[in-house]
């Protein structure tokens, strides 16, 4: 077992099969520094939860292919992700720091599926972003590719 | 209020580190990240810039799921999305020439390249120059010894340099069947009925010889013909990829099909808006073990009609004028080496080709080479036609008589009528044409002085032509 420690002091035991997902706390381990616990001082305990809970799922990742249990991986991957982008956005900078591949794939190849096919002013408003382009500079980027603006997939809600 | 502000700018996008932006947006298809370049001036610059094109590119391209990649069709650049293809409920096509930008020189090439009928050609991204490239290849006759030959120039464009230059040492007769696949930076083409693979290095631009050992290839799957109630057509198109699932996406008459190799189960896949692509007749016809369940005039009604369609498409004219054109086309390039008494009737006013083997005791031709003749000669004069061959006689000199031809017959349902033998009485229109050849080449020698070992040469390269050009049928 190893302990984790959130940056809101709150610790968390987790497998070792488990945690080793993460290349840069099984580096840790690999070098003798995981003995007692590990301080995460970028991560709070909302989050840490979350990532735990998708690392104890996903421990036998290798094997899910030959049990059948890919469907179900899948399931779990498409609820995990269901989330708002706060939440999301600390998910992706957690699996950034912890270094696990597969998690941040998951979370960002998510969130651009969010955003795929927003027009320009829903992506805005959902970002929170402030537009600090020109009108003019806008025009010049529609009329570069006008087919790019248009179509029927395209989303102006915000959710 | 303030820190209801803060927490906004907290967790707002910009605010993530500019790296997991990128590689966010990395995941965006082309079309939203053109899009997305007005919502901010950062976003503009880090979508401009070439080290994200190079990313996006590299992620796009090694997606397991093709969640980026589509099929495209040369006639009107029609292009599928992949995993619709496969997997989705609904499949609909795009237009690609939007997605080419106007008046780029690869929208310009491709309409180039497409023009020639049956041109086979290949476009890809080179990796190790980081370059984009268009392999084609061009058909051209030459002149060896006196015979025309067949043979295939390789053209190569470049985008970056923007010049096309052309590649020598490719020195194969045959056609190459489909479009090239490209593994390991290296193009590869089917040649000679499947038997050959050609590859085209893109790194050094030579050929690669050593695919010739049929031992080294590994048989990666077999397609099963479907049972009668579960075909939509007749014949089955070279695989278009095996997804990482192990199903295979392939074109199954005029439909998109999903296969399973492990079930040999069949999914068609509904596609709007896609209509039967008359170019499916330039792909080769890969396995078929149709029999002769439908009745002939319902298959040759469908014939007429596939290659009436080819023809309009070769030249968009009328269909007659097609003829026309084609007549004359062949009458002076095609006829270089013929098969001795093979006659091939077209269509219903019975258009008869008289082809010349050059194997018999006067003329000195291999006979390995009637085949490959041959069968560049019918698919030339079925696409210039526009209509297909129905039966070839012959007499049983091993040059026809061969596993080759009886193949080739099979695959492409043409009967194949034997005259009995040591029976040329059976052959009499081909033995009496040969007649006239003789007589033909004699009267054109006798006048010119030509010297006596020049017999063959007469008799191909003038007697012939003449015969296949005039217009009279009495001779």
């Amino acid at each position: 077992m190893v302990k984790l420690k959130s940056n809101d002091d709150k610790e968390f035991e987790v497998e070792e099969a488990a945690v080793i997902q993460s290349e840069m706390i099984k580096n840790m381990i690999e070098d003798g520094c995981a003995t007692s616990v590990i301080p995460l001082p970028n991560i709070d305990s909302k989050t840490l939860i979350k990532v735990i809970e998708y690392l104890n799922k996903h421990i036998n990742m290798g094997k899910a292919a030959e049990t059948g249990e890919e469907d179900d991986l899948k399931e779990f991957d498409e609820q995990f992700v269901n989330m708002g982008w706060e939440e999301l956005f600390d998910v992706i900078m957690a699996a950034n720091y912890l270094n696990i591949h597969e998690l941040m794939e998951l979370c960002c190849q998510s969130a651009a599926d969010r955003l795929k096919n927003k027009s320009v002013r829903a992506v805005r408003e959902m970002l929170k972003i402030t537009n600090d382009l020109t009108e003019e500079e806008e025009q010049e980027i529609i009329n570069d590719a006008p087919w790019a603006f248009e179509g029927p997939e395209i989303d102006d809600t915000v959710n | 209020m303030e820190s209801k502000e803060d927490e906004v700018s907290i967790l707002a996008m910009p605010n993530l580190p500019e790296d997991l932006i990128t590689e966010t947006l990395l995941r965006l298809p082309v079309k939203s990240l053109l899009k997305f370049r007005s919502v901010l001036k950062s976003w503009l610059s880090l979508i401009r810039s070439p080290e994200f094109v190079k990313n996006h590119l590299l992620l796009s391209a090694t997606n397991k799921d093709y969640k980026h990649h589509s099929l495209m069709f040369k006639n009107g650049f029609k292009d599928y999305s992949l995993t619709a293809l496969l997997y989705g409920s609904f499949v609909e096509y795009k237009k690609l020439l939007s997605y080419l930008s106007r008046g780029s020189v690869v929208e310009d090439y491709l309409n180039y390249l497409v023009e020639p009928v049956g041109l086979n050609f290949g476009f890809v991204y080179d990796e190790c120059q980081d370059d984009y490239k268009v392999v084609g290849f061009f058909p051209i006759v030459r002149d060896r010894d006196g015979y025309l030959i067949h043979i295939h120039e390789v053209k190569m464009y470049s985008l970056k340099s923007d010049s096309g230059r052309c590649i020598d040492d490719f020195q194969g007769r045959r056609l190459l069947d489909g479009s090239p696949k490209l593994v390991n930076g290296k193009l590869h083409w089917f040649g000679g009925g499947a038997k050959i693979i050609f590859a085209f290095d893109l790194a050094d631009e030579k050929w690669t010889k050593e695919y010739g050992i049929q031992q080294s290839w590994t048989k990666m799957f077999t397609i099963k013909f479907p049972p009668p109630q579960d075909r939509a057509g007749l014949i089955i198109y070279p695989p278009f990829l095996m997804s990482t699932k192990g199903d295979i996406l392939l074109q199954f008459g005029s439909h998109f099909t999903r296969y399973n190799p492990k079930d040999a189960s069949i999914r068609y896949r509904d596609v709007t808006n896609f209509t039967p692509c008359p170019e499916i007749r330039d792909c080769p016809v890969w396995e078929i073990e149709w029999k002769k369940e439908r009745d002939e005039k319902e298959l040759k009604a469908k014939r007429k009609e596939e290659h009436a369609m080819i023809a309009a498409w070769g030249s968009d004219s009328d269909k007659d004028k097609v003829d026309e054109t084609a007549l004359m086309a062949l009458g002076d390039s095609d006829l270089d080496e013929e098969d001795e008494d093979s006659e091939d009737k077209v269509k219903g006013n019975k258009r008869h080709w008289y082809l010349e083997s050059a194997c018999s005791r006067h003329m000195t031709a291999s006979k390995e080479d009637v085949f490959d003749v041959f069968e560049i000669f019918i698919k030339k004069i079925e696409k210039k036609l526009g209509t297909s061959l129905v039966s070839i006689r012959s007499d049983n000199g091993s040059e026809f008589e061969n596993v080759k031809f009886l193949k080739f017959c099979s695959i492409n349902g043409i009967d194949h009528n034997f005259s009995a033998p040591r029976t040329p009485q059976q052959n009499g229109v081909v033995e009496r044409k040969n007649r006239t050849f003789e007589d033909m080449a004699r009267t054109m020698m006798l006048p010119g002085n030509i010297a006596k070992n020049l017999w063959a040469e007469t008799i191909i390269c003038n007697a012939l032509i003449f015969l296949n050009q005039s217009a009279t049928r009495c001779l």
